[in-house]
């Protein structure tokens, strides 16, 4: 939910995008159809498209703005719920960008956490669940050597990982 | 009493022209229904989406969305072991690191349809 001066600053935003009268309260926007909301959200900028849909969920129910923001479903929609879908997720997701070499190891586990060994088992889960290429990546680049585990060794390589942090 | 639909049993439209028996294929009348709550995030519900029901990325996050904003969202279809395969491996996915305060995995269960 949005604070009281947030809600107020996006209205006045979104007034001034649209032409005719704009919006008082939060409950305004429920009048546009699911194209009108969609063609809005095409004119939001990038940095206040978080803060748009979080207006949004503040004014309807959940059910009904989802059914609007997928088109409701119709396939003259299909364009603009593709676009809306396409930049909410470089919005919310904080991981990759198009085309950006992204390793989730180096990010959540950087090698100055070998460190702190309770932070470091505390990610075993999250080390077993990548993807064997990833985690030999990973491991080049912290131990400055070639890693060559095969497919399903998840937990071997987990186990060297984990003596290598403990020789540290 | 009226024919039941037992999987694997075959119907007369499922017979080749020759009339060689052949097997009806399983229904996939199962789904999986996850559940949202304030644990993980959004990159935890996609990167595990994408493991767990194979969905794209785009797809994943659109159940992301739903989950989000509704309170559940359908994320697999199928047979019904293959839905109780699936749910496992949601409930298996263990804790998103991303939050502190985040202790298991998402709560996910399989419906008939």
């Amino acid at each position: 939910m949005l604070s009281e001066d947030y809600e107020k600053m996006m209205l006045i935003y979104l007034s001034g995008l649209v032409e005719g009268p704009g919006f008082r309260k939060t409950e305004d926007l429920n009048r546009l159809s699911s194209r009108e909301l969609l063609q809005l959200s095409q004119k939001v900028d990038d940095s206040a498209l978080g803060l748009f849909v979080q207006l949004l969920k503040g004014g309807q129910t959940g059910e009904r703005l989802f059914e609007k923001l997928m088109g409701d479903h119709e396939e003259e929609n299909r364009a603009l719920v593709d676009a809306f879908f396409q930049r909410y997720l470089k919005v919310v997701l904080s991981s990759v960008q198009d085309g950006e070499h992204y390793n989730p190891l180096e990010v959540y586990m950087p090698s100055h956490t070998f460190d702190d060994l309770a932070f470091v088992q505390s990610r075993q889960a999250f080390f077993l669940r990548q993807t064997i290429e990833t985690i030999n990546e990973y491991l080049d680049n912290a131990f400055k050597s070639k890693h060559t585990f095969g497919v399903g060794d998840q937990q071997l390589a987990w186990e060297y990982f984990w003596e290598k942090v403990m020789e540290k | 009493m009226g024919d039941l639909d037992l999987p694997g049993k075959t119907s007369p439209e499922s017979e080749g022209e020759t009339g060689t028996e052949t097997l009806a294929k399983p229904a996939l009348n199962w789904k999986v229904v996850l559940f949202n709550d304030e644990e993980h995030t959004y990159d935890y519900v996609v990167e595990m989406l994408t493991s767990a029901c194979k969905l794209s990325r785009e797809n994943a996050f659109r159940c992301a969305v739903e989950v989000d904003m509704t309170g559940r969202t359908i994320v697999y279809y199928g047979t019904r072991s293959n839905c109780e395969g699936v749910c496992s491996k949601i409930l298996a996915y263990g804790p998103d690191h991303r939050l502190p305060q985040s202790m298991a995995s998402m709560n996910s269960e399989t419906q008939s349809i």
